[in-house]
């Protein structure tokens, strides 16, 4: 997941008065190049959290984002921190980990899906079983 | 449209591994998720500068929608129920970010973030109960607040239907509505039974110009009857048997097909790997006249 994303969620659980932004539990960070776009960039920059951000890009091991977020008008002409900030908003991908909503600390594991398709698949096989059982249970196979 | 997927299972049944993969490897089911997606995106009418936008792909499936934004330069972030449908899309190497989570619980996403959702084929399930903990309404209701809150002031969000009636469309509709924002159906091909479609284009913010609803394609503004365009369209899907048309075509054709066809016809099944008999003096001649 990239560290975009991770800004633009929030925790939704009932009762949760400020579920933003969730802890980030590292186990393992992924970097995908991608191509830069300074307009989308400049364009997404008014709506991202900054602070959420740079902290989210040191728990990930990257510490080139400064704390305090640039004036808009240095982003149109400083190159260098927008490639920064391209590399921890798109660049970083967080492959495995958990989030954790800030307030009740329940974590939202990050796995890739097969994981949880093979877990279904057993589960599916056992209720079979568990169909055929019950079918044959009358006649004491 | 006799068997409704939302009336066999709930979503993240319904859609299990093996559906999953039928879903994605049909290249039917791919034109039409794509076309569908195209004219989600144009309805969105996002402002045409060549900026990327972030845009929220609600049941994105396994990808096929997310393709086409992805193809138009947007960034994009899809929800699903299904797990296994977000398993093809994880090996298709989508671009966007995938999300497991029950859109009838509300979005969890940051106020005002969002540039433009779209839906394919995905509201309507909202409309069904399938635990007992499931009350539609308050789904529907969560669900619209939820949207109109992540997305930012004056943009759009088209979501495409399949309503099973009149009483669930309303329903959809007047939650949007209750939610705060403007809006309407626009419905595609009204005439056709099979192209027709619908999607509601609601624009988050106040009622303005802007909100008002773009014409549906195939519609010829206000009149319902039969005309000549509106058949033209109709002739395409629906077929319609003709009683004075000529029986048979082939038996005009009396020549037939030569040796060359048949040759071509072994061949090709010879090369799919079937048992084809060997070519003799006697393939494909000619029977006697007298026959």
């Amino acid at each position: 997941m990239r560290l975009l994303t991770h800004n633009m969620l929030s925790s939704n659980i009932k009762g949760v008065t400020n579920g933003f932004p969730l802890r980030i539990q590292v186990e393992k960070v992924v970097e995908k190049e991608v191509e830069i776009n300074h307009d989308f960039l400049r364009n997404i920059f008014p709506k991202i959290d900054w602070k959420a951000l740079s902290d989210a890009s040191r728990i990930m091991g990257y510490n080139e984002l400064p704390e305090v977020p640039p004036e808009p008008s240095v982003l149109e002409s400083d190159i260098e921190i927008l490639r920064k900030f391209h590399h921890a908003l798109l660049e970083l991908h967080l492959e495995e980990g958990a989030l954790l909503c800030p307030e009740t600390g329940r974590s939202f594991r990050l796995i890739r899906v097969f994981r949880i398709c093979f877990y279904s698949r057993m589960r599916f096989e056992k209720m079979v079983w568990c169909l055929i059982r019950l079918r044959f249970g009358d006649y004491e196979f | 449209m006799s068997s409704r997927p939302e009336l066999q299972a709930p979503p993240e049944i319904f859609y299990d591994d093996s559906e999953a993969r039928k879903y994605t490897s049909s290249s039917r089911i791919a034109e039409i998720q794509a076309k569908l997606s195209e004219r989600a995106l144009e309805l969105l009418a996002l402002p045409d500068d060549g900026i990327p936008r972030l845009l929220l792909d609600i049941g994105c499936g396994s990808g096929l929608s997310g393709e086409t934004i992805t193809e138009n330069g947007h960034q994009w972030i899809g929800l699903d129920i299904s797990p296994s449908m977000l398993n093809v899309a994880l090996q298709n190497e989508v671009e966007g970010d995938l999300l497991l989570g029950d859109m009838g619980q509300g979005l969890g996403l940051r106020p005002g973030v969002v540039d433009g959702a779209i839906s394919i084929s995905a509201v309507q399930w909202l409309c069904n109960a399938d635990k007992s903990s499931h009350e539609p309404r308050l789904r529907l209701k969560a669900f619209f607040g939820s949207l109109y809150r992540c997305l930012a002031r004056g943009t759009r969000a088209v979501l495409q239907v399949y309503p099973e009636n009149l009483t669930q469309r309303e329903l959809i509709l007047s939650y949007a509505m209750r939610a705060g924002f403007a809006g309407g159906v626009v419905v595609d091909y009204p005439h056709s039974t099979k192209r027709r479609k619908e999607y509601l284009v609601l624009t988050c913010g106040p009622p303005s110009l802007s909100t008002a609803a773009p014409l549906g394609k195939g519609e010829d503004g206000e009149s319902c009857s039969d005309d000549e365009s509106s058949g033209d369209e109709e002739n395409q899907t629906v077929s319609i048997s003709d009683r004075h048309r000529p029986r048979k075509k082939q038996k005009i054709n009396k020549k037939g097909k030569g040796r060359e066809w048949v040759l071509r016809k072994k061949e090709q099944m010879r090369r799919k790997g079937n048992a084809v008999p060997p070519d003799t003096k006697y393939t494909a001649r000619k029977r006697k006249a007298r026959f």
